[in-house]
């Protein structure tokens, strides 16, 4: 994992210094004057061989410094520390939602093989991977808010006339819980379901199509065979011996579609006007603030590096095969 | 009649692919009384496994297909039954062993839960059985590990099968058949993975089971020596038919049918080292296109004209039964 | 594999079913659209794309307009159907340049193994730890607005995945035997690579690209979206989705449509695509 997370490191600043045409005026933002430019290009050894702008940038990064975004006029770790909780909370409710969705409506289709229910899911999960993220946002706040006014127009995480709960985790869900906190709960759980929603969409697509895929492979082998003919009913043979094992490359592949989930809260946090860390990205392409793109970037792909760690330890407890470490 | 565990009885089964047809069995009767260990032997390609998998109903009926014929177990005719009918006669009427005890065990739980999934299975299908409890079952698991000679079965039961040695995955194989005390095990190349000492074990442990056991078996097997270990009768099959039936002792002395004595007359160990191994001419028929008349008319030396006009039905011979026209024509 | 048998087999299968048959259609369209229009340009159109007619600005979808008008009375349908050629070529630049890079990388990296292999393999997982729009977007803004640009910061993003199926393509290709055979007739590795185990590659890879070009879609898209890529007067659709947003409670058709055709296309790609998948997957055909 070492090497992967300093090729990172590596890439992003590739990326930052060297990619970009001329970093300083990148860094300092479109409507910094030449002398800005100069101090920015100063303070962040920008003229310097490139090998000590590296050494510079890490030091940097640890300390701390991930500079100042020319939007906000705010430090951007700072700025994605206070939206990080929230881009949390919206990706973990969306996972849960895709998983819960998608992976009954794998077996299903795993079940019933080439026929009318199989093809239709196929449809329906093929449509969730190949949807817009925009599109699904704008069709749901059309249909869900302008139309039949189920949920809220969000703006937000929580009514604006309910506080949020007390801060523990940042999770507005969980602390509200914690606290006993019942209209906080109910207000942010409104909140929090058409984002989500959205977001789980292509998730769900996903999580259908790999769970199809491996409970096919899985109803194919020996064990399973062995299965039936030791009587086992069709319900046992399918969820205790099938889903068991299909669960397995269904789970570690399900964390890369992680990564997925977080390049779409850009767009679906933008639309909903969800306080995180996407729409921090999106609006930070709008102003041209590199500094707080850099950032985003880097804890996107921190996020991906965990949640891989996450998958690789959940492989190793599911199949008893592999043995951890 | 009565008496019999198994008649299949003049059963035929085809498969529709996209290549043709494939005939797999035809019009192919076989018995299995009780308390018999019967073998079938065939080359690959013969349609010996698909028997077993016809009298377990485990073929799937796209691209499977029943053409004429009827299976009898118990006197019921199972071919009629429908799936819920033959899932409740699995396991605990009729069970059945594979080749591969790598691939045929479930990787993610230990042996003994599957040992204990056929005994509860058992208990639950047989009102007679009160409620077991667990402490009793789990008992019954360790019993049942014991039966097939394996050694500190409280250790073993824990184990993955991955962790287990090819041996002892089949003979919890065996165990887990067992533990549901079914009437006939069908049992398809239970040793072919194995290695020869490890195969003689598991033939003798077989053998010693049937006794204890109650319970009659259908060993299918390419290979002529397992069929003398253990077998009482032996069944020869080709291109999807029986072409000879005969008790064990009768078949190596004196086989009647060109094929079984091709099969035979090839074997390394029945003939003395100055004599030459003979082989068959030709090779195995694609169950597509199967020769007219006689399947192995192609292929025999005694062959004569009304081999590829007629089949040969199965006439009596000495202890069993033949197809061929060298005993005795049909008209 | 590209034997005649095989291909009509493969066809034969692939029009059993109506999901597949639907992707064909869609991906045929889509392509003889693109080049038509990049040919004649808006001359077979319903309407002048760039026709401004304020007197009909919002209009709703009818027969004369079947997308509509947009805020200044252009006509929707004409505009989107301008803007073809733009998602066409850069998502057949993009699939066709990573297909290249990745067979090479990837046949490389798993043939020869050891050093090469994990150098190759350690960057690509490096590059698969960002989501790739996002790594898009920060290379993109760095590089600033424009579709050269966006080609560019798509180029960088796209090429791993290729690499990874290539290799484990590679990786059980090169068990086999007539490979040891080459080998031991005394062929150059180079030689072995692109005789043997590329041409094996290709069926599986071009399966993937066939998918990959809705995705290269999708994603350009929502660049645009996000306001990168194509810049205002050129059309493209996401950037159409994103200017039409004001009106999405008045004029719904103004975002939502643009928004449709991009699942639509993307659709038949991954129908397609799939359907191709399951037709060339060994284990289904008996």
């Amino acid at each position: 994992m070492i090497p992967i997370l300093f090729g990172v490191l590596l890439l992003t600043f590739v990326v930052s210094h060297v990619v970009t045409p001329y970093p300083a005026r990148a860094w300092a933002g479109p409507r910094a004057s030449e002398s800005t430019v100069q101090t920015i290009a100063n303070r962040y050894h920008l003229n310097d061989p490139l090998p000590i702008q590296f050494y510079y940038y890490l030091s940097d990064l640890f300390r701390g410094d991930w500079g100042v975004s020319p939007s906000t006029g705010q430090p951007v770790l700072a700025n994605i520390l206070a939206f990080f909780p929230a881009t949390i909370e919206l990706t973990i409710v969306a996972f849960l939602l895709s998983v819960a969705v998608g992976i009954p409506l794998g077996v299903v289709s795993a079940v019933h093989r080439d026929q009318p229910v199989d093809h239709l899911l196929r449809l329906v999960s093929l449509s969730g991977i190949a949807s817009p993220p925009f599109l699904v946002a704008l069709l749901m706040q059309l249909i869900l808010f302008y139309y039949l006014r189920i949920f809220p127009e969000s703006g937000g995480r929580i009514s604006p006339l309910i506080s949020p709960p007390t801060h523990i985790t940042g999770l507005f869900l969980v602390d509200s819980l914690l606290t006993g906190n019942l209209p906080a709960f109910v207000s942010s759980l409104q909140h929090i379901l058409m984002p989500a929603l959205a977001l789980a969409l292509v998730t769900f697509g996903l999580a259908t199509r790999l769970t199809r895929a491996s409970m096919l492979e899985v109803l194919r082998t020996d064990y399973v065979r062995t299965a039936r003919a030791k009587g086992l009913n069709n319900r046992t043979v399918i969820y205790k011996h099938a889903l068991r094992n299909a669960l397995i490359s269904t789970t570690t592949i399900m964390s890369s579609a992680f990564a997925f989930l977080l390049g779409g809260t850009v767009v679906i946090e933008t639309i909903f006007s969800w306080p995180g860390i996407g729409r921090y990205a999106a609006q930070a392409v709008l102003n041209l603030d590199f500094p707080a793109i850099m950032g985003t970037t880097l804890v996107f792909a921190l996020g991906v590096v965990l949640c891989n760690l996450v998958a690789d330890t959940l492989y190793a407890l599911l199949d008893p095969r592999i043995k951890l470490g | 009649m009565s008496d019999e565990l198994l008649h299949v009885d003049s059963f035929s089964i085809c498969f529709d692919t996209l290549d043709g047809t494939v005939k797999a069995l035809n019009d192919l009767s076989l018995s299995i009384g009780r308390k018999e260990i019967v073998g079938l032997v065939g080359e690959s390609g013969s349609g010996k496994t698909v028997l077993g998998l016809s009298i377990m109903g485990l073929i799937p009926t796209p691209p499977g297909r029943i053409v004429s014929g009827r299976i009898l177990f118990q006197g019921t005719d199972i071919t009629s039954l429908g799936q819920a009918g033959m899932e409740n006669l699995r396991g605990t009427g009729i069970s059945m062993i594979f080749q591969e005890p790598m691939t045929s065990l479930n990787p993610v739980y230990t042996v003994g839960n599957q040992i204990e999934e056929s005994i509860k299975l058992r208990i639950q299908r047989n009102s007679e059985e009160k409620t077991a409890s667990k402490e009793s079952v789990r008992r019954e698991v360790l019993e049942a590990l014991r039966l097939v000679r394996i050694a500190d079965p409280e250790r073993v039961g824990k184990r993955y099968p991955h962790e287990l040695s090819g041996g002892m995955r089949q003979r919890v194989m065996i165990a887990m058949a067992l533990a549901a005390k079914p009437a006939l095990i069908i049992a398809d190349e239970p040793t072919t993975a194995l290695d020869v000492t490890t195969q003689a074990q598991v033939l003798q442990l077989i053998r010693d089971l049937v006794e204890e056991v109650n319970a009659s078996i259908l060993i299918i097997t390419h290979d002529f020596g397992v069929v003398a270990e253990i077998a009482d009768r032996v069944d020869v099959m080709y291109a999807g038919r029986i072409v000879e039936e005969r008790q064990v002792a009768d078949i190596f002395e004196d086989p009647k049918h060109p094929y079984t004595q091709g099969l035979l007359h090839s074997l390394p160990y029945l003939k003395k080292a100055e004599q030459r191994l003979e082989t068959i001419p030709g090779s195995v028929p694609s169950l597509i296109h199967i020769p007219s008349g006689c399947p192995f008319h192609p292929r025999c030396k005694y062959v004569m004209k009304e081999c590829s006009e007629v089949e040969p039905a199965s006439r009596n011979v000495e202890n069993g039964k033949v197809a061929c026209f060298l005993y005795g024509s049909d008209r | 594999m590209l034997e005649k048998k095989e291909i009509r087999i493969t066809l034969r299968l692939l029009t059993r079913n109506p999901l597949s048959i639907a992707g064909g259609i869609i991906t045929v369209w889509f392509f003889s659209t693109a080049i038509a229009i990049s040919l004649t340009g808006s001359r077979f159109l319903p309407h002048d794309p760039d026709a401004i007619m304020l007197s009909n600005a919002l209009s709703p979808p009818s027969m004369t307009y079947w997308f509509g008008t947009d805020p200044l009375g252009r006509d929707i349908f004409s505009r989107v159907m301008m803007a073809t050629p733009i998602d066409a070529s850069i998502a057949v630049v993009i699939v066709g340049v990573s297909l290249v890079v990745g067979v090479m990388l990837g046949s490389m990296a798993g043939y020869v193994g050891s050093k090469l292999d994990e150098i190759i393999m350690r960057t690509t997982d490096v590059f698969m730890a960002f989501p790739a729009l996002v790594l898009a977007l920060a290379v993109a803004v760095g590089l600033g607005p424009g579709i050269i640009p966006l080609v560019e910061a798509l180029l960088i993003v796209w090429w791993p995945w290729y690499v990874r199926l290539a290799r484990g393509e590679t990786l059980s290709v090169r068990e086999n035997q007539y490979i040891e055979g080459a080998r031991a007739a005394g062929l150059s590795t180079f030689r072995i690579v692109t005789k043997h185990v590329i041409p094996n590659l290709i069926t599986p890879v071009l399966v993937y690209a066939s998918l990959d070009l809705g995705y290269v879609i999708l994603t350009t898209s929502v660049l645009s979206y996000l306001g990168l890529g194509a810049q205002p007067p050129q059309s493209e659709w996401g950037r159409m989705v994103f200017d039409g947003q004001p009106y999405l409670s008045t004029a719904w058709w103004v975002p939502i449509l643009p928004g449709v055709m991009i699942l639509i296309v993307v659709l038949g790609f991954s129908l397609l695509g799939d359907g191709l998948r399951d037709v060339l997957d060994p284990k289904s055909r008996k």
